[in-house]
Formats: C-alpha cells, sequence, structure tokens
C-alpha cells in the first residue's frame, strides 16, 4: 500500500500521548454516536437536552475534542447511558478463587 | 490579474478501506499535502497541532472519511472541509471529501484572520478546493471521472484561472 515518506517521516514523530487523547476522543464520539442512533436521536435532540448550541455538539464529535470529566457526566445523564467505564484492578487481575476457598474449607476428620 | 494554473490529482496514501489523495500544481515538487507538512518541522511552534493532525488522518483511515468526522468550510454542499484541531486551534489542514473513502487534500497553515475569506495565505488554498469539487462533480456528471469504491477513475488533470 502506497504511503508518502515525508508524511511517514513526521508520522514516526507524533506524541503517543496525543496519539492516545485522540483515539479515546474518537472512542467516546463513537460511542456517543452510537447511543444517539439507538435511541433515534440527534445532535440537535442532544444539544437542546445540554441546553447548548447544536454547532458546539458538533465540534464535539469530530473526534479530537478534550472531553472534561463534567462534559461526559452531563452526556452521560442527558442520555440516560454510559459512555466511559472504569477498569477495576480486580476485571484486569482476576484472582484464583480456588486457593482462599481450600484455606477455607474445614478440614475433614481423618479417615477410620 | 490571472493566470491559468494547472495540476493534478494524485494518490498519496493508500488504507485498505480509503485513499488519501492530494493536489499537484504542475512545476512542484511536492502534493499540497506533502508541501503542507514540509511547513512544519518536526521542533515548530506547533508539534502539537501537528501530531493531532497526523493522529486524526490515521483514524481517519481506520474508520472511513465519515461526515461526522469534518468540520464544513468553504461554501454550502461543495465537500470542504478542514480537519479539527482542538489544541491551540491556529493550524488548518483543507480536504476534500469525496466519499466515505476518497479524501483529496490540500494545503494549509496558520490561521491569520477570523475567516479563510479575510486570510491572503489560506483563501487560495480553499478556493482551489472549491474549484476542484466544481471541476469533479461536473465531471462526474458528464461520465469522464467516475469514484469507484476508493478510486479515482478518468481525467485527473486540471485548469483553473487563478487570481494573483
Amino acid at each position: 500500500m502506497k504511503r508518502s515518506s515525508i508524511i511517514e517521516a513526521r508520522r514516526m514523530h507524533v506524541n503517543p500521548l496525543v496519539r492516545q487523547n485522540v483515539d479515546l476522543s474518537f472512542q467516546i464520539v463513537d460511542r456517543i454516536h452510537e447511543i444517539l442512533v439507538a435511541k433515534g436521536l440527534k445532535q440537535k435532540d442532544l444539544a437542546s437536552l445540554l441546553g447548548k448550541k447544536e454547532a458546539e455538539i458538533s465540534k464535539w464529535m469530530r473526534g479530537t475534542h478534550n472531553f472534561t470529566i463534567d462534559t461526559l457526566v452531563s452526556i452521560e445523564k442527558a442520555l440516560d447511558a454510559p459512555i466511559l467505564q472504569v477498569v477495576h484492578q480486580e476485571s484486569r487481575y482476576p484472582v484464583c478463587e480456588f486457593e482462599p476457598m481450600m484455606a477455607n474449607e474445614p478440614l475433614s476428620p481423618p479417615e477410620p | 490579474m490571472t493566470a491559468k494554473q494547472h495540476y493534478s490529482i494524485e494518490l498519496v496514501e493508500e488504507y485498505e478501506n480509503i485513499n488519501f489523495y492530494s493536489i499537484h500544481l504542475d512545476g512542484k515538487e511536492q502534493t499540497e499535502l506533502e508541501a503542507f507538512f514540509d511547513k512544519f518541522p518536526i521542533g515548530c511552534d506547533y508539534d502539537e497541532e501537528i501530531d493531532v493532525i497526523i493522529s486524526w488522518m490515521d483514524k481517519i483511515a481506520e474508520k472511513g472519511a465519515l461526515e461526522r468526522y469534518f468540520r464544513p468550510e468553504g461554501h454550502y454542499g461543495d465537500g470542504v472541509g478542514v480537519i479539527p484541531i482542538d489544541v491551540g486551534n491556529k493550524v488548518r489542514l483543507y480536504c476534500l471529501r469525496l466519499s466515505d473513502k476518497i479524501l483529496v487534500f490540500g494545503n494549509g497553515g496558520v490561521k491569520d484572520a477570523a475567516t479563510w475569506q479575510e486570510s491572503e495565505l489560506l483563501a487560495p488554498y480553499v478556493k482551489l478546493l472549491i474549484d476542484t469539487s466544481r471541476f469533479i462533480s461536473s465531471r462526474i456528471k458528464d461520465g469522464s471521472l467516475v469514484l469507484v469504491d476508493k478510486e479515482i477513475i478518468g481525467n485527473l488533470n486540471f485548469s483553473r484561472d487563478e487570481e494573483k
């Protein structure tokens, strides 16, 4: 697949944090879009639910907006649907439940 | 005063689901997209904005050029968009969205006026894309150019009167 050597050279120097921010912003706007579609709503409906202008919502939805927690919470509230989920330690590193269960089991009396 | 400007549209980057084309002015070594990046070398004042533009282009390459990801610029319906940047918000890169799978990039630069119409630097770039959009629409209508999936097939050479 064709690539421009000039753009490729610049691409190699992109700050990974910026890339991560843009990636997360795209995930957020795609999720908002998904909720709007599922609920049969348009961006202008979200604007009126939030008391904002449609142009502002449209600006958020382009994949480079730096969302604040306040904004995300207000969107979640307005759409009554979750957008971001926090990963808890338990779900990232599942603990083996077999061992503690064994330790808590009462010792059986020895076979006669 | 006007002068005849000749240019072509050429493929710059190809992805599985989308092609990035750019305008190549006759007599210039680079395409307009490459000339844009050349204006912002690593370590310049706009590093972060350029990082956002490239990251955004890479996401578009992955997801497709869906209309909702673009900020319309130019005139209504001509398909000219500007890459949205939420950092600093000073750098502009213009493109023509022909479909979810075809983008034609023009040039851009640092915003120096409230609107592109008022900017001596940016207005020529937007006008070039507006004219190109008009030429492409007319060629699609007369059948001399077709969009097939992510490709533009047909006569990709253009001429226009450029204001000097």
